[in-house]
């Protein structure tokens, strides 16, 4: 158990933790914008569907959080897919 | 962390469950007494036992309504609501509350008003207590999102157990009673795996129930700031069409309450449970009769409860609302069910008493599991914390006494709080919630200050006393018993008291077995 283990630890917690809920919050306000654009999904139905569907992407990243060996991928992974939401968010709005 | 998929769902799986472990024992075991809430609440309230002769009959509640009708009018003419609770299958008295606090309790035969020790004005929050604390912790919005959190990991702790066990068929029909590690490894098994389909769906719905608090973001984007209104209008497709009109305007005589609620009962074809009158005395009076809360006849879940509303001026019917298959499903009836699979309000009794037991189980999960941490490092040491892992290993077996056993001691030291706390006190329903979360942090202290050995029989064996005597307390303090309470057919208050005896053998049972044999 060395210090670098320990930090590590600290930030995959973080990341699952706090990065996650970014994560999530972007990708259901992304999908609630998005989801309209179905035939048949009205708007008030799209954020229904995004918001439910929120706490499973939560659970499902944390795990891949903890599940990926590289620390680096993971930071890198998560900063980028931010990025990326963030920018689908812009377009859609 | 370790190589490998499996370790490290594993890992995950020890330290996500374990830290939220404590804080899940809690929510789920007062999550599943919530379930009685109502039954709960009526013990608390130790209002008086009604033999069975005393039930009403359809002439004498035409004149309790009456009688009703003239108390609200001469108490509170002018509250802007009167409730009348009538009593359902288990009798009782009826209830007259109003705008402002006031209460009043009626004969249910002859309409006279009860007063005295009859009257019972126990102030108490009843079996909502556990509810409440249930998703707040009494800690406000801090506590609403410690239990959000505590939620989210224990989502992540099933699935990542669910992956952990590739095994977890045969391992479901595996125990082996009396090998220390393996036998709680496998009651840890046996209780997740026969509870799983309940637990994600009670752990989903319960994240949903609040989604709109949990994750608004979706909503703000779309709708704006302030657009929950609009939302759940747009949700639903059509605007509601109760009446609301605001008026003081000119007096109204009072409506006959005994001819409206019949008229209801036909409209609705069920019993009337309450009866609403808004804007009493006023032009814009409605009165609004409802049917019983949990509907069993209801043929869908996510119902309504069946009402009709009346114009209190003229008497028109205003609106029927019936719970009915051929209701046109809308979106919005979807966050209707999810809440209605997570309050069981649906399906009458069995379903109660179907959750109840998974609710149990779902606890016994958490308690084996935090256990099992300990167990397992008992034997070998995983040197986690380097120097410090005796002293937080010493820490961790403490939190598992208070969380399992202390939370325990403390929910029937609420009921104790309920019966010693004097009736008059105006702020009793606050203390007798102080006495469960001081009661609470004293077993975490004293769970501290003992080995922890001394501190699971000890305070199991309080727990257990606590509960086998509370039917003697009961009588002691109000003069009620369980045999009164079964005489007079009131199942639900005499099961609170059997439910207790219950829970004192269980946990007597524990004490002895820690007792003989130490957590091994």
């Amino acid at each position: 158990m060395t210090a670098r283990y320990r930090w590590e630890v600290a930030g995959r917690f973080l990341l699952a933790g706090v990065g996650g809920y970014v994560l999530t919050a972007l990708l259901s306000t992304a999908l609630a914008l998005a989801l309209p654009a179905l035939p048949g999904v009205s708007r008030a139905e799209g954020v229904l569907i995004a918001s439910l569907l929120s706490f499973a992407f939560y659970t499902l990243f944390v795990l891949w959080v903890f599940a990926t060996r590289s620390a680096w991928r993971v930071w890198s992974i998560t900063t980028g897919a931010c990025l990326l939401l963030v920018g689908v968010q812009a377009l859609l709005v | 962390m370790k190589d490998g998929f499996r370790q490290q769902m594993s890992w995950l799986h020890t330290w996500c469950g374990l830290t939220a472990g404590w804080v899940l024992c809690a929510i789920f075991l007062t999550g599943t007494l919530a379930v009685f809430r109502q039954p709960v609440t009526q013990w608390m309230e130790a209002r008086p036992v009604l033999p069975a002769a005393a039930r009403a009959t359809d002439a004498d509640r035409a004149a309790v309504l009456r009688a009703a009708t003239a108390q609200l009018a001469a108490n509170a003419g002018k509250a802007r609501f009167w409730r009348i609770e009538l009593p359902g299958d288990h009798g009782g008295a009826v209830l007259l509350v109003w705008q402002g606090g006031g209460q009043a309790a009626l004969d249910p035969a002859t309409g006279a008003p009860l007063t005295g020790a009859l009257a019972s004005n126990r102030k108490t929050e009843g079996g909502r207590h556990f509810m409440s604390f249930h998703y707040m912790l009494q800690a406000d919005t801090p506590g609403y999102w410690l239990v959000g959190w505590a939620s989210m990991c224990m989502l992540v702790a099933l699935v990542s157990g669910v992956v952990v066990h590739k095994r977890i068929f045969q391992d479901f029909f595996t125990f082996r009673p009396g090998k220390g590690q393996r036998s709680w490894l496998d009651a840890h098994n046996a209780t997740a795996v026969l509870a799983l389909p309940f637990l994600f769906m009670i752990v989903y719905t319960g994240l949903t129930f609040f989604y709109t608090s949990y994750m608004p973001w979706p909503l703000q984007a779309v709708y704006g700031p302030n657009g929950y209104q609009r939302y759940q209008s747009e949700l639903d497709g059509q605007a509601s069409a109760a009446r609301r009109v605001d008026g003081n305007a000119g007096a109204v005589a009072l409506p006959d309450l005994a001819a409206l609620t019949q008229h209801a009962e036909t409209l609705m074809a069920r019993p009337a449970r309450r009866v609403m009158v808004e804007q009493p005395g006023r032009a814009a009076m409605v009165i609004r009769v409802f049917g019983p809360a949990d509907d069993h006849r209801a043929e869908t879940i996510a119902h309504t409860q069946s009402s009709v509303a009346f114009d209190g001026a003229t008497g028109a019917v205003l609106e029927v609302k019936m719970p009915r298959v051929d209701d046109p499903t809308t979106s919005a009836d979807v966050h209707e069910v999810l809440k209605a699979l997570h309050l069981a309000r649906f399906g009458g009794w069995s379903i109660k008493w179907l959750y109840f037991a998974s609710g149990l189980l779902g606890t016994a999960m958490m308690a084996t599991g935090t256990i099992l941490f300990c167990v397992k490092r008992r034997k070998k040491s995983a040197q986690e914390f380097g120097r410090a892992t005796a002293g937080v290993y010493r820490v961790v077996e403490a939190l598992n006494v208070a969380a399992i056993a202390g939370i325990a001691l403390a929910c029937i030291g609420y009921f104790y709080a309920n019966r010693l706390l004097p009736v008059e006190w105006t702020e009793r329903s606050l203390w007798e919630i102080r006495a469960f979360l001081w009661l609470w942090l004293l077993t975490l202290l004293h769970a501290l200050a003992r080995p922890p050995s001394r501190a699971w029989v000890e305070q199991l064996a309080a727990g257990a006393a606590l509960c086998l005597a509370l039917p003697l307390l009961n009588w002691l303090t109000t003069g009620q018993h369980l045999l009164a309470y079964a005489a007079a057919g009131d199942w639900q208050r005499a099961g609170v008291e059997l439910v207790a005896l219950a829970f004192g053998v269980l946990l007597a049972v524990m004490a002895h077995r820690v007792q003989n044999q130490g957590t091994r």
